[in-house]
């Protein structure tokens, strides 16, 4: 069932994208997402990016509308669900991309005593879409790429991860397909987490629309083990 | 034979747990899984003539008793399963589950996926999609149209599954019965509503849909006894199945074989082996040698 909560907060992080914290926290694993619900408008999946806060790209009808909600405004939230990421490593590496940055938010903020070091490798297209929240103030090395070179270095932060792959217990990584792959391919599927997005309904493995091979992202993920992976991303 | 498994329309399945019509079972890998996971036998998602997107969020509600759900009959329709299923061989039972709106296009699904389908399942029973399932299936006499044209389409046995939203159950399966089904199923979700407080409106987009879920058993379990005590042709129990006695329960109730569905959801994947372990220790523990002795011993 719902729970009812209001937004306590809203800022801008990027260009389109948004933070939205709640009135109420929600007891998760870095990689759950939440369901959440606008009446009238939709019920869409999010990555809790901490126990009170999503953050979300604009990029239909449904954001839209929650781009739109103001300080006291009500959201209905069911959640969270799903299998998250597993605490491995000592020294780990977070690769990024994108607006995929909320699951690995989760892991810097609320893990941060358990790892020796947390390395950040992170791209976007441009310097205006960096969505990096404050994330910087949780990791212990950020490595920035853009595609066009606005800001960082130029390139994609999966080259800087091949170079350096052998100084980390654990990677996790969220964002673009293409780049999970990329991820995936670097790291042999060993060693590796990765957070997949598959069109989600039900979020709670009864309706099959989120399949990955054999796999219900809702349900098997949205984390899986590299290796899991092998063939299927 | 072991001791779990079933000869059913002609058909054998290493247990009588089948995952039921619309539960993680849109893509041949899913089912595969499922019999992986211990499901004897996989009964598809609902394919109609054209393809579907179904219904928008909210399309699921969860209770503490079950789920009500109107998902709107998803899926990629008659050509797109074929194209989906091309090259795929299946080492279990796959009964292909199909929606019409009239018996005319019941037929043609049936003859254009004999060459797929072990068995077909008529959806006479989905409560919430326009034109279809209970729509038609409420009428003893619809149901009894719709069997004759599958069975004229095809030579392979045919399932007709029920639903429980009608004064007497018996009069549809009697129809299914008349009219030359090898067995009926029952049941499918009962029509249900679920209303937000807050938003003070209902929460699923379709506004109704089909409860089901441990909620659901009583009802679902007497539909059962009542269908078994009145039919010559077996019953396949559906409805809430979530344990290993509740499995017991629709067994000696009647029910030959068990689709099994938001359990799933409920319990993971694993509940086809929880339950099969249950059965199993239980017919140990009293004295029977196999499952098929204990179909419908409640009912003497
Ligand atoms: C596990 C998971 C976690 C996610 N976490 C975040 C997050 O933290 N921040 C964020 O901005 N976005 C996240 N998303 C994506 C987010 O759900 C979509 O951006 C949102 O549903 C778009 O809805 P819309 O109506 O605005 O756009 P639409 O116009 O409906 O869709 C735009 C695109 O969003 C994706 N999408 C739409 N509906 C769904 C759906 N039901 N399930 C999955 N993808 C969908 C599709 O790729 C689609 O092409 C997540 C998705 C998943 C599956
Ligand atoms: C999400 C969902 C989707 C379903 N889709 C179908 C369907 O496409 N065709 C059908 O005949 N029954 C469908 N059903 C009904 C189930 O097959 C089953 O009859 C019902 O849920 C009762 O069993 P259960 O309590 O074990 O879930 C669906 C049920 C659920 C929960
Ligand atoms: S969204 Fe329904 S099974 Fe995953």
């Amino acid at each position: 069932m719902y729970r009812v909560v209001e937004v306590v907060e809203t800022w801008e992080v990027a260009k389109d994208v948004k933070a939205f914290r709640f009135s109420e926290k929600f007891d998760f694993t870095p990689g759950q997402f939440v369901m959440t619900w606008l009446p009238g408008v939709g019920e869409k999946p999010f990555s809790l990016a901490q126990r009170d806060l999503i953050v979300v790209k604009k990029v239909g009808p449904f954001t839209g509308a929650l781009f739109r909600l103001k300080e006291g405004d009500r959201l209905w939230i069911r959640g969270p669900y799903g299998h998250g990421f597993e605490r491995k490593g000592r020294k780990i590496a977070l690769a990024g991309g994108g607006i995929g940055i909320p699951p690995l938010y989760a892991i810097a903020t609320s893990w941060r005593k358990f790892f020796e070091s947390i390395s950040l490798f992170y791209g976007a297209r441009s310097k205006e879409e960096i969505t990096l929240i404050d994330i910087e103030n949780y990791v212990d090395e950020l490595i920035l790429f853009t595609d066009d070179g606005s800001a960082g270095k130029k390139g994609f932060p999966t080259e800087a991860l091949a170079e350096r792959k052998g100084e980390f217990g654990q990677v996790y990584a969220c964002g673009p397909e293409p780049m999970l792959k990329a991820v995936l391919k670097v790291m042999n599927h060993k060693n590796v987490q990765i957070s997949a997005e598959r069109y989600m309904k039900c979020g709670i493995g009864v309706c099959g629309s989120c399949n990955l091979g054999k796999y219900l992202v809702c349900r098997d993920g949205p984390v899986f083990e590299g290796e899991k992976l092998t063939g299927l991303l | 034979m072991g001791k779990l498994s079933i000869k059913l329309i002609g058909i054998e399945f290493e247990n009588p747990l089948i995952l039921a019509s619309g539960i993680n079972d849109k893509v041949p890998e899913q089912w595969i899984r499922a019999h992986e996971e211990g499901a004897g036998g996989v009964v598809t998602k609902s394919i109609g003539i054209e393809p579907r997107e179904g219904y928008d969020n909210p399309t699921i509600v969860e209770l503490p008793y079950g789920l009500i759900n109107a998902m709107g009959l998803p899926n990629p329709g008659w050509k797109g399963f074929l194209e989906m299923v091309e090259g795929y061989k299946f080492d279990f039972p796959l009964i292909v589950s199909i929606f019409g709106g009239t018996p005319e296009e019941f037929a043609f699904l049936a003859e254009k996926l004999s060459e797929v389908a072990d068995a077909f399942e008529l959806n006479l029973s989905c409560p919430h999609a326009k034109g279809y399932g209970m729509e038609i299936g409420q009428k003893p006499e619809n149901v009894h149209e719709v069997v004759k044209a599958v069975k004229d389409a095809t030579d392979k046995p045919v399932i007709a599954k029920l639903t429980p939203n009608i004064d007497d159950i018996t009069k549809l399966g009697l129809a299914a019965e008349r009219a030359g089904a090898d067995a009926v199923s029952a049941i499918n979700t009962l029509k249900a509503i679920a209303i937000d407080v807050y938003a003070r409106r209902p929460i699923l987009s379709n506004k109704v849909g089909g409860y089901s879920g441990p909620g659901v058993k009583p009802v679902a379990l007497r539909a059962v006894y009542d269908l078994a005590r009145t039919l010559e042709i077996p019953v396949i129990g559906i409805g809430g199945i979530t344990t290993w006695q509740d499995a017991v329960e629709f067994l000696l109730a009647g029910a030959s074989a068990l689709q099994i569905g938001t359990a799933v959801s409920l319990r993971g994947w694993k509940v086809f082996r929880e339950i099969a372990e249950g059965i199993e220790r239980y017919l140990e523990e009293e004295g029977f040698s196999s499952v098929r002795e204990i179909v419908g011993l409640a009912l003497e």
